[in-house]
């Protein structure tokens, strides 16, 4: 039997990631990239650094093309008070209740101690029930074989094949290495979006008191994508609806 | 013994039939074929040998490790011959084995069973460019 370095109870104390969005800044990313280029589905980085890192196909037809980030746009429902538009980014929530979990059959996908719900692929047989349970619409579902949409390869992540379903894993493969090192793991949509764009997401360890985003959690009114079911999302968006 | 004119020529034809797999190598002249196999670059993480017979056990068990475990350090496997340490992913055994034509499939295709483990896994004979990093999206960005 294998011994490991940490107990679940160890890291459970220990870490806990989740996502900080600015929602003001990923809205003046947004409104510059499709004023420049005049595409209203234009990819902003983020979405496109996470295509690239997790190998995630691209095809022509929308029903059958994986996303494992969307961009949102949304009004407020009282256009009289605020009739701005907000453009959100859209992932998986890693929630600490995560309803994909409890109905999976397989019991494919899980959460780790960390927080991070996971889906082992080897497991998964297709059936899609997480896909209804999922409240944020967060997973796809391979309809056609990933390669013929892949136009580069990264070694570093798994290609999924056809029949499974897949979603945001926060680059587990990235936090696993930065924590086997010592670092301050950086998803490549965070990575992204601090490079090439406005700085909007931040990512961090919010049992760790100091981090910069507990640091965002505490300083601000943080919104979660629909709180009253209860899931705990860990996904945070900030300043929305320009407070 | 009765019906000796059916019985005798059914045997033949029977045994004819079994023993295809012998003509079909005899005639195409890889009669007592054995895989060979590329030698690999470094040392593996297992003995030789336990690896040969055992290689799926030593995979599932990284596959369980690395996904389930990740985030209690199950990334890290020990090796039970040398006692070092090795990152368990595929990626791993492909600094050593650098070709899977010369190597997996060599014996694979000998016994003629086909592991599903490349429909999604990466391999060094898949044909498409490498994604390098973050530097290659400025072509898109600037």
């Amino acid at each position: 039997k294998t011994q490991f370095i940490e107990s679940p109870e160890e890291v459970r104390e220990k870490r806990r990631w989740a996502m900080a969005v600015d929602v003001e800044r990923c809205t003046q990313c947004m409104e510059e990239l499709i004023a420049k280029t005049g595409d209203e589905k234009i990819k902003p980085p983020c979405v496109v650094a996470c295509d690239k890192e997790n190998n995630v196909p691209e095809f022509e037809e929308e029903r059958f093309d994986p996303q494992w980030m969307r961009i949102a746009k949304l009004k407020l429902d009282k256009p009289e008070v605020n009739p701005k538009e907000y453009y959100i980014p859209l992932l998986c929530n890693h929630c600490e209740h995560p309803p994909c979990v409890q109905v999976c059959l397989t019991k494919a996908s899980f959460k780790r101690p960390d927080g991070i719900v996971e889906i082992d692929m080897h497991r998964c047989i297709g059936c899609r029930y997480c896909m209804i349970a999922c409240p944020y619409g967060a997973r796809c579902f391979n309809f056609i074989d990933p390669r013929e949409g892949l136009k580069e390869v990264n070694p570093n992540v798994q290609m999924r094949t056809e029949g499974v379903v897949e979603k945001c894993t926060f680059c587990v493969h990235r936090i696993d290495e930065a924590v086997k090192k010592g670092e301050e793991p950086i998803p490549a949509c965070v990575e992204a979006c601090h490079k090439y764009g406005k700085g909007a997401l931040v990512f961090g360890n919010i049992k760790d008191p100091n981090s910069e985003i507990s640091k965002i959690l505490r300083e601000n009114i943080v919104v979660q994508l629909r709180a009253n079911l209860g899931t705990d999302p860990h996904v945070f968006y900030a300043k929305l609806g320009g407070e | 013994m009765y019906n000796k004119k059916y019985v005798i020529p059914l045997i033949l034809v029977f045994l004819i039939g079994f023993f295809t797999p012998y003509w079909y190598n005899a005639m195409a002249g890889t009669l007592g074929h054995v895989p060979t196999l590329k030698e690999p670059a470094g040392n593996c993480v297992e003995d030789k040998d336990w690896m040969a017979a055992n290689h799926m056990l030593l995979l599932q068990q990284w596959r369980t490790q690395a996904i389930r475990h990740g985030a209690e350090g199950g990334g890290i496997y020990h090796s039970f011959t040398t006692g070092e340490e090795y990152h368990a992913s595929t990626n791993t055994c492909w600094s050593c084995h650098d070709s899977k034509e010369e190597f997996c499939d060599q014996c694979h295709d000998y016994v003629g069973i086909h592991p599903e483990c490349w429909d999604c896994h990466y391999t060094p004979s898949v044909e498409k460019p490498h994604y390098s990093g973050i530097e290659e999206l400025s072509k898109y960005f600037s």
